[in-house]
């Protein structure tokens, strides 16, 4: 296999992993902040983008973790280089320079995801 | 005949693709005619690659398609192509050459290249000898190329053949190298360096067709019938200034084929650009083409990045 191949799948798959890691978290976080304040005291939301790695980009663009501003932060913002949106399209980008390595439902899977042609 | 192209076979994926999707959604009209099959293309092609590996290669020559990336418009066909004939897709950075030749980069070791299918204009094949700012060529492969220690398809500089002053000698050539008359007449053509034809060219440019003798692409050209008086007036400028570049030929009336449009079936303009193949053990001809169409109403230009739309195109064996 092509050194570049081998490079191109193991990003794909890096990045596709990362955008799930991503989903997991915003998902046990929706799920704690349902629970009563009491119970942890801290802002679940500033927990969040801690974990994710991503505090100094997040502050420079919001001054207030809450479930709206994370949320669109890690799953949407295109400016965000590691949000889901973001990871899928480098994902892609890199899935479409070794197509011929890939089978046509996981190109064609890539292709249909919104936003991230 | 129109013109020639002796660099880069563009199209052919969308030929195999058009019948693909012709037999899927309308087989019956196959099942009763005897349509030849242009899927063998793939097969012609590779085989026509090997026939021309270096001598030393032996009996099982390593082919590769050189692209310019994913981000590159024919890249579809690229991949396309690569995955149809079975041979890596490759980019210019995992090539590079050694005194003993090409190699590509695996992820065990260097393997040996013997012919490239390179879809990568000459201009950008090798940083040392044409642009030194090209990223997508790789360093040293004309010197691999002029050692004889690999091939490269088409090879540099074929476009003079399809020149388009070139051109208008085809059937002089023709004529001096088989002795026959050639079979597809030529479209009249005004060679601007010629002072005679220059005077009429500039004379008739409202109603002439002129093109820069290595344009492609439908770009750098005049269409007379079709363009304002500053267009014309601006080209005339260009021309006057190094008439030598340029060729000119009458406006001509495209044959035209019933195509569904808007408005239901209409008649549009076509052309038809069919796919050659020349090893050095024989010419392979696919029997069928690339038929291209201009989707507005009147119009002549039939090239896809101009809008224009394709056909699939059969031919009948007796």
């Amino acid at each position: 296999m092509l050194s570049r191949t081998a490079d191109s799948l193991f990003w794909t798959a890096r990045y596709l992993e990362r955008a799930d890691f991503l989903s997991r978290i915003l998902d046990s976080a929706l799920r704690l902040s349902t629970m009563p304040a009491a119970y942890g005291g801290a802002n679940i939301w500033e927990s969040v983008i801690a974990s994710a790695g991503v505090a100094d980009r997040f502050y420079a663009k919001h001054a207030v973790a809450s479930e709206q501003t994370v949320r669109d932060f890690l799953a949407f913002d295109p400016e965000n280089p590691s949000s889901i949106r973001s990871c899928l399209a480098t994902a892609r980008a890199n899935g479409r320079a070794i197509r011929t390595a890939l089978t046509t439902e996981r190109c064609g899977s890539g292709s249909t995801t919104p936003g991230t042609s | 005949m129109l013109e020639d192209n002796a660099r880069t076979p563009s199209g052919v994926s969308y030929m195999l693709e058009n019948r693909e999707v012709m037999l899927r959604l309308f087989p019956e009209m196959f099942a009763g005619q005897r349509v030849a099959p242009v899927e063998t293309y793939t097969d012609a092609l590779l085989a026509t690659l090997r026939s021309v590996a270096p001598q030393r290669s032996g009996d099982d020559p390593s082919v590769v398609l050189l692209t310019p990336g994913p981000y590159n418009s024919a890249f579809y066909e690229h991949s396309f192509l690569a995955d149809k004939l079975g041979i890596e897709l490759v980019e210019g950075s995992d090539l590079f050459v050694r005194d003993d030749g090409v190699f590509m980069r695996f992820t065990d070791g260097p393997r040996r290249v013997d012919v490239i299918y390179r879809r990568i204009d000459d201009d950008f094949l090798d940083p040392l000898v044409f642009r030194p700012d090209s990223i997508l060529g790789v360093p040293g492969l004309m010197s691999a190329y002029e050692a004889g220690l690999v091939t490269l398809a088409n090879a540099p500089g074929t476009g003079v053949a399809d020149d388009k002053a070139v051109y208008s000698y085809m059937p002089e050539i023709i004529r001096f190298f088989t002795g026959e008359e050639p079979i597809l007449g030529n479209v009249p053509t005004w060679r601007c360096r010629e002072a005679g034809s220059l005077a009429y060219v500039l004379e008739h440019l409202p109603e002439l067709v002129v093109k820069e003798v290595n344009g492609s692409g439908g770009y750098g050209m005049l269409v007379g019938p079709t363009s304002s008086k500053a267009e014309i007036e601006a080209f005339r400028a260009r021309l006057t200034r190094s008439p030598e570049g340029f060729i000119a030929q009458p406006t001509l009336a495209l044959s035209t084929c019933p195509t569904f449009v808007d408005q239901g079936i209409a008649p549009r303009h076509v052309d038809l650009r069919p796919f050659v193949l020349t090893g050095s053990d024989q010419v392979r001809i696919t029997p069928g083409g690339l038929t291209r169409v201009a989707l507005k109403e009147g119009s002549l230009v039939v090239n896809s990045s101009q809008g224009g739309g394709t056909k699939d195109t059969w031919v009948l064996a007796d």
